[in-house]
């Protein structure tokens, strides 16, 4: 395959041809709304596709740890034990973007899970963990996101 | 309402319909921008004795085009019911066809209102570098305070009875905060900030309050202004249900954030004083504490909704550049409500453990 220009660059330059070429022959308001709402997408798009795989295959560990860690604090946790089984069964090793989606989803099962066994718990400590692995998952979406307001409300 | 072309003609048939008598003639008809949920358009009518009025036309999107799901039959009829309430002005509710078999979708016909909406009012001020401080933000900042305050007052009579109408507090808050962990369960993609904020605002509750009539998206952008007097017309009330009084102002914290200016922003305090001079509500109820714990309840159902959107996208039932652009509507609320929880638990306890040894020794709370 021909690998660069590297997919976020594409992207990037779709959304470049869209805001010089397209954009300025748009005349209709709901189009020209869309036209915004285009923009940001492809932005956001361009950033997943250049980091997302190293992004879930970083957090996927840490949900893991976590969720091990409060089975070993809260053995009758419900629903921790089959989450994790439920990841280690699903495609963890493949590396197509589908296969990491998945794997994603099912390790963020397994926090789920526990941070709600340590919730009920009350345990203060892994709460606070549950608090700061969430943060850094919004802290990433912020970063997907880049700067954005509602267009068109007014 | 999506077959543009045809639209003029439809709507001249229903308006017979639905006026027998007399005929009229759609001299215009074009989409609105400004709604993010449903299909608006404004078409300009003249009618055979030579009259002519705008309308405005609200309908549901096509299926596959759909991101925020509401009912059309429920919101006509918290219309109808509103109507006649002069405390909560709003454009008439003209007409429904409550089939689509005229208008092509479930459509309520309402008066077209001329004025700008508040958003449009506060975004100008911005683009003029007025400071927010100004008296123009500041009256700007009062009306709205007055707005959002008349609608927890109105009678609960006079409200449709299919509407739910919740037991009690508790019980109400409950579904609401379960309504979290089960609206994540539908989601193709597991969401643990969901499942975390359903937990901790269960874990958390604030003192409670006598269950009131709540709009639900009571935002800048819902309320026109008069041209003549720039009184307030509240329009978009498919989220109308009834709930905790602090919804609707915990729902604009959260939508300011993403849609600035702020007028609560610029001075919380005075902000909740007057609400609170407007409805008698004591502080220990209506403080930044409470308010920020229903800045993140009142988002649970137009929040589920969105990430439902990019779901049913994920398994391509539906599309349509609203959804992924939304998604980031998705990313503030994460952010906002997780610095929410953060800061918030030791002064929700606190109120909360206030509001009980008062109840215990039988000391009134205002409400």
């Amino acid at each position: 395959m021909i690998s660069l220009p590297t997919t976020d660059q594409v992207i990037l330059d779709c959304r470049r041809e869209l805001l010089e070429i397209i954009g300025p022959e748009v005349h209709s308001d709901a189009a020209k709304v869309s036209v915004q709402m285009l923009e940001n997408v492809l932005r956001n798009a361009a950033t997943r596709a250049a980091h997302e795989i190293a992004w879930m295959r970083e957090e996927t560990v840490a949900m893991e740890a976590y969720a091990k860690d409060v089975l070993a604090t809260v053995p009758t946790a419900k629903g921790i034990v089959e989450a994790l089984g439920a990841l280690d069964a699903g495609p963890r090793q493949s590396l197509h973007l589908g296969d990491m989606a998945c794997t994603y989803s099912l390790a963020s099962e397994a926090l789920s899970c526990a941070l709600e066994a340590a919730l009920a718990a009350g345990n203060s400590d892994l709460s606070a963990r549950a608090h700061a692995l969430l943060a850094g998952r919004s802290a990433t979406e912020v970063q997907i996101m880049g700067e954005w307001g509602f267009v068109g409300r007014g | 309402m999506h077959e543009l072309d045809a639209m003029p003609a439809r709507l001249e048939a229903f308006l017979a319909s639905v006026v027998p008598g007399r005929r009229a003639r759609v001299t215009s008809y074009a989409l609105m921008t400004g709604g993010y949920s449903r299909v608006m358009a404004k078409a300009d009518v003249e009618w055979d004795n030579g009259d002519t009025e705008t309308l405005v036309l609200r309908g549901d999107p096509p299926p596959d085009k759909t991101m925020l799901v509401t009912d059309r039959d429920a919101e006509w009829a918290v219309l109808k019911c509103l109507s006649g309430v002069s405390s909560v002005p709003m454009p008439a509710a003209l007409h429904y066809d409550a089939t689509g078999e005229h208008l092509g979708t479930k459509a309520i016909v309402l008066e077209f209102c001329s004025g700008p909406s508040l958003q449009a009012e506060l975004n100008a001020l911005v683009a003029a570098s007025v400071p927010d401080h100004d008296p123009k933000f500041l009256a700007h900042r009062d009306a709205f305070v007055d707005t959002v305050a008349r609608v927890p007052q109105v009678d609960l009579s006079i409200l449709p009875a299919a509407m739910a109408r919740p037991t009690d507090w508790d019980a109400y808050m409950s579904t609401v905060n379960e309504s979290w962990g089960l609206n994540e369960r539908t989601l193709k993609e597991s969401s643990p900030i969901m499942r975390y904020l359903g937990a901790w605002l269960d874990a958390h509750r604030p003192p409670p309050m006598p269950l009131a009539l709540q709009h639900g998206d009571l935002q800048p952008a819902n309320i026109l202004l008069d041209p003549l007097d720039a009184s307030h017309r509240l329009i978009d009330w498919e989220y109308a249900h009834i709930g905790d009084p602090r919804e609707d102002l915990g729902w604009y914290v959260t939508y300011s954030a993403a849609a600035p200016p702020s007028l609560y922003g610029i001075d919380p305090e005075a902000f909740l004083a007057r609400y609170r001079d407007r409805t008698g509500t004591s502080e220990l109820l209506v403080n930044q504490a409470t308010v920020g714990y229903f800045s993140v309840v009142s988002a649970v159902k137009v929040f589920s909704q969105i990430v439902q959107a990019a779901s049913t996208m994920a398994e391509g039932k539906t599309n349509g550049v609203m959804t992924t652009y939304n998604i980031n509507a998705a990313t503030v609320g994460h952010m906002n409500f997780l610095g929410a929880c953060a800061g918030l638990a030791e002064p929700i306890d606190a109120l909360r453990s206030a509001y009980q040894q008062m109840s215990a020794v039988g000391s009134e709370v205002t409400s």
